[in-house]
């Protein structure tokens, strides 16, 4: 399988110029398939949160490139970045972010409002779509604040595909839920892996979603302690 | 001896006929079948080969575990035989465990009978042993080896702390991987380990190495 995505000799330090600079990232050497189902683990503290953020762009790293579909994203600005990250990536939080005064199906289309992309018959078809996938063609039309804690995260799932990213970045997507939804959504996400062959790339403390992912890398202390696949 | 065959003793094994299949293995045993030649032929296909003839996850799930009991009271009931048939000592000590939360622990019972019949001092210390019970367990009985069973690769994850912390409590144990998690040899290169034992014939090779 193709690789979508590569990690060279990425370190992140904050504080750089003050006089405790903190590294959080040494060295990180990573590559993803398209496709993969992957799962990052590691204590509170250890940087997996950073590197998420680095992977998805929301932060550059310091030294060292991300290179996406073997292009370098070190050399884009920040203008190009941003249509990058709304081309290519969807994101999926602990907490779901949806906008309570709107309904599940505009929280979906939010990101074409945000961008003030036309909304045409094909990207409502496409919403209405994976909001169906995801189990909740019958509360299109409910406010978000009427769903439940695991239906509201369905909708940010769906909201995460809407542009139909290559990769998907999870940062604790089931933290906030129990252990019966916590199952579904995982079963969501490997099915839409599996019909879109989107790449996920998945924080989790959760050892039962962990365990189920194709690859888990652990991090620790900055570094890339533990890699393994099935 | 009778005869006997596979796809009989499969048949009681897909059905859950507990008393037919231990039957079937005793009347084996009776007929001077070895040890070895019921897991080989047998025990280990059973396992292995089992395919799911259902859609649904659930059944599927069931009918392995209860497949699993059967063959956990063929492999208890086959201790009296091995006890006749084990080849004489070697005086090499082997501590035989699944890590912390790896549950599957047939694979490493049936490594623990190999190789006490080929004349190890093999004693198994159970499924889910946390890393400090056995730390504690080579601490207290300090064995030559630890054979640590790991079937879920996820519990490589524990293994790689609970193998690192070992090479720091006893520098000279020599430590043996196996289980369906060591055959991807980049998963396995993450383990600090001196060996992989997979079957009955590593277990000679090894034994043949140490002599």
């Amino acid at each position: 399988m193709a690789s979508i995505l590569s990690l060279r000799k990425v370190c992140k330090t904050y504080g750089e110029n003050t006089k405790n600079p903190t590294k959080v990232l040494f060295d990180v050497d990573l590559e993803f398939e398209e496709s993969s189902f992957n799962a990052i683990i590691g204590q509170s503290g250890s940087g997996k949160s950073t590197l998420l953020n680095i992977v998805g762009s929301l932060d550059r790293p310091t030294t060292g490139d991300i290179l996406f579909k073997n292009e370098s994203l070190a050399k884009l600005s920040k203008n190009d970045l941003a249509a990058f990250r709304n081309r290519s990536l969807g994101f999926i939080f602990q907490f779901h972010y949806l906008l309570p005064e709107f309904t599940a199906l505009e929280n979906v289309l939010m990101p074409y409002r945000i961008s003030k992309q036309p909304i045409t018959d094909e990207v409502m078809n496409r919403a209405n779509e994976l909001l169906d996938i995801v189990g909740l063609g019958n509360f299109k039309n409910k406010l978000a604040t009427n769903l439940s804690g695991g239906q509201q995260q369905r909708v940010a799932i769906a909201r995460s595909l809407i542009n139909n990213p290559a990769i998907v970045l999870a940062d604790e997507p089931t933290g906030n839920l129990d252990s019966d939804t916590t199952e579904k959504v995982y079963e969501l996400l490997r099915e839409i892996n599996q019909k879109f062959k989107t790449t996920f790339i998945i924080i989790t403390h959760d050892r039962t979603v962990a365990e189920k992912t194709d690859r888990v890398i652990e991090i620790k202390d900055g570094r890339v302690y533990l890699d393994i696949s099935k | 001896m009778k005869e006997k065959n596979y796809e009989e003793f499969i048949n009681y094994l897909n059905h859950e006929k507990k008393d037919e299949c231990v039957i079937y293995i005793m009347e084996l045993f009776e007929e001077g079948a070895t040890v070895r030649d019921v897991y080989e032929n047998y025990v280990i296909p059973a396992l292995a080969e089992y395919e799911c003839d259902s859609d649904v996850e659930e059944i599927c799930i069931w009918k392995e575990h209860a497949r699993t009991s059967i063959i956990r009271t063929i492999l208890e009931s086959s201790y009296p035989y091995l006890i006749k048939q084990k080849k004489a000592k070697i005086n090499k000590t082997v501590l035989v465990a699944c890590p912390q939360l790896e549950y599957h622990e047939i694979g490493a019972i049936i490594a623990t009978n190999y190789l006490i019949l080929e004349g190890f001092d093999a004693k198994y210390i159970g499924a889910n042993t946390p890393n400090e019970q056995v730390i504690s367990a080579v601490s207290i009985l300090k064995p030559d080896f630890l054979a640590l069973s790991i079937t879920n690769y996820y519990n490589i994850v524990a293994t790689k702390k609970l193998t690192e912390k070992l090479r720091e409590v006893d520098s000279n144990l020599k430590i043996i991987i196996g289980g369906q998690a060591a055959n991807n040899p980049h998963t396995l290169s993450q383990v600090s380990y001196d060996f992989v034992v997979q079957t009955y014939a590593d277990i000679v090779k090894f034994k043949e190495e140490l002599l």
